[in-house]
């Protein structure tokens, strides 16, 4: 919707870059939605994106996640940026809100994977370094351990408890204000 | 019942240590400290790398809170919104949103009403509480433990602001106004001592002053006793202290910087000791004669001094950091110099209104500053000279109060009448 008005100059700037999973499937996406990556926007100012990125560890199936995701963010930061004179102020503010929410919707629907796939992405936002990214899958695992018992935690990741229990009363014995 | 995917899958995902200590980095104290019961890994990853522990604790970053909070500073990190009210917030030392801690659920309190962030020590928060509607402490003080989300209500020691006085000094002339210091209000600088090691309760020790640099009267309090006591005042009349540059907290004491005249204007620089019975213990000659005291704290387990001295030959200024070497003799020894112009990045001299040193890092030579123009929040890094920008906070009134952990229950804050409140 905000871009609408901004067309030309996006065309003008449409450079291609070509990512390449693990797998060995390419990806054409505008440097507009690549650069959202910290780690691809350095390449990308070292010069050396010609013949593609190889990103050895990133599977298409993720990969295809990772730039659904970058693409969307990446056209709410060109909306920001080339509304603003399209719009009086009002309006622009009432523009930015309904694209805020949508974005949030977005981001909770982009969410709505299972654990592996989450885990997987958290995993290439650390490795291509978007920030944005890494910052929502890292906070939904969060949130998912937020006041949760360690027995929970334990079921909810399938994890082994390895401690003795002389270990885990000692742990309680030490912070014992935290189970209280 | 939180996650809208219940689907199971039958491999275990393995997150490597780096994701996890970020995922374990955005909760809790109390849900991190619960946390090491999981597994012997998840123990040891939350012990080192998370640094949740019972032992001493290294700074963890800064509390900062100003009036006009969320909204009015477009703050929209979910990590700040934590309830109805948030008066405060944690950054790490890279400017990072941290929360561990939190002293939000204060606000949620019955009987509490305005409170403000103060200072801090080994862990507790200090904040001054006041009735709504009233220009200082009315109600006190609050003490409070943001990770372990323990508190205590201190009341008032009975220092209020002399409305007869202020009202006369503002309807003087300015006949004499060689004293200048009388039209200024009275006034109260309250520090907190708290050390687990030596003690498991709080003491603090506040000082009245009609002029804000003389000490006219000390009273203290303890949380083992709950009750204020007056002191006798072994403070000189002529004796100039500056509470602004902090209380140095370091050996069980606090350390404040003074100038005491020595006869026909020549004066000296001291560092007086005071205990939490508000003693004066001892007064430690400062490294220079005369000079501008910009900061008094602790660090390495030494007292660091920083001064600010202009160089008339090159035209500039420079911060000084001193070093108690040995306390005993009183040998200083110069740590470090910086130009202003180094740290600020600007020519000119910044008065001293316009930025403050914050902190010095415990264990480290790190210097921590706000600058007030821009309300940027910055590190500077004695040993490579680095100058670093934490985050630049919202508009308004700022406090910025070191923080140190300490993940223990303490019955100086849990008993009588303390409450305990969940995170």
């Amino acid at each position: 919707m905000a871009s609408a008005g901004s067309g030309d100059e996006k065309a003008a700037a449409a450079a291609m870059i070509t990512l390449i999973s693990s797998d060995n499937e390419k990806f054409e996406v505008t440097e507009a939605t690549a650069t959202l990556s910290q780690t691809i926007r350095h390449m990308i100012e070292d010069g050396c994106t010609d013949g593609g990125v190889p990103l050895p560890n990133v599977t298409s199936k993720i990969l295809a996640r990772v730039i659904e995701y970058c693409k969307k963010h990446a056209t709410a930061a060109a909306g920001e940026e080339g509304s603003s004179s399209s719009f009086s102020d009002a309006a622009f503010l009432e523009v930015d809100r309904a694209f805020l929410e949508e974005l949030e919707e977005f981001d909770d629907a982009f969410l709505e994977v299972d654990r592996a796939t989450l885990f997987d992405l958290i995993l290439a936002a650390n490795y291509l370094d978007i920030k944005g990214l890494l910052n929502l899958t890292c906070q939904k695992v969060a949130d998912s351990v937020k006041g949760k018992t360690p027995e929970q935690i334990r079921e909810m990741y399938n994890i082994v408890n390895d401690l003795t229990p002389e270990e885990e009363a000692e742990i309680r014995r030490e912070t014992q204000w935290a189970f209280e | 019942m939180d996650s809208p995917n219940p689907k199971r899958i039958a491999a275990a995902p393995v997150l490597p240590d780096d994701a996890l200590v970020d995922i374990l980095s955005r909760v809790r104290a109390r849900t991190l400290c619960r946390s090491k019961c999981v597994s012997k890994s998840w123990r040891d990853l939350i012990a080192t790398r998370l640094r949740c522990t019972t032992l001493p604790q290294t700074l963890e970053g800064f509390f900062y809170f100003f009036d006009g909070d969320a909204a009015a500073a477009g703050e929209t990190d979910s990590n700040f919104d934590d309830g109805p009210v948030a008066y405060g917030h944690l950054i790490d030392t890279q400017g990072k949103p941290a929360p561990l801690a939190s002293f939000s659920f204060l606000g949620n309190v019955p009987g509490v009403q305005e409170f403000a962030l103060q200072s801090s020590c080994n862990g507790l928060l200090l904040f001054t509480h006041r009735r709504i509607g009233d220009a200082y402490n009315s109600l006190g003080y609050l003490v409070c433990n943001p990770a372990t989300g323990h508190w205590a209500a201190v009341p008032s020691s009975g220092w209020k602001i002399d409305w007869i006085y202020l009202w006369n000094a503002e309807n003087k002339d300015s006949e004499d106004s060689d004293s200048g210091a009388e039209t200024e209000p009275n006034i109260s600088f309250t520090y907190m001592i708290f050390d687990p090691a030596v003690s498991p309760h709080f003491q603090l020790v506040e000082f009245w002053s009609d002029d804000a640099v003389t000490v006219d009267e000390v009273h203290t309090y303890s949380s083992e006793t709950g009750v204020w006591c007056k002191r006798t005042s072994q403070w000189r009349d002529d004796e100039v202290v500056t509470f602004s540059v902090g209380g140095g907290f370091a050996s069980g004491m606090l350390h404040l910087s003074s100038t005491r005249y020595a006869g026909r204007g020549m004066d000296h620089e001291v560092i007086v000791s005071v205990d939490g019975e508000g003693k004066n213990c001892r007064v430690i000659r400062g490294p220079e004669k005369s000079a501008d005291v910009v900061f008094v704290g602790q660090s390495q387990g030494r007292l660091h001094y920083v001064t600010r001295r202009w160089d008339k030959a090159s035209d500039t200024t420079e911060l000084s950091v001193w070093v108690l070497e040995d306390y005993g003799a009183e040998t200083w020894v110069l740590k470090h110099s910086v130009t202003f112009l180094h740290l600020f990045g600007r020519t000119g001299h910044p008065s001293e209104f316009e930025y403050s040193v914050v902190a010095i890092h415990p264990d480290r030579n790190l210097m921590f500053f706000f600058q007030h123009w821009d309300l940027k929040l910055k590190s500077y890094d004695m040993d490579s000279q680095e100058v670093c920008t934490l985050r630049t906070l919202g508009a308004g009134h700022q406090h910025i109060v070191p923080y140190v952990p300490y993940f223990a229950g303490s019955p100086g804050l849990a008993k009588k009448r303390y409450y305990c409140e969940n995170s």
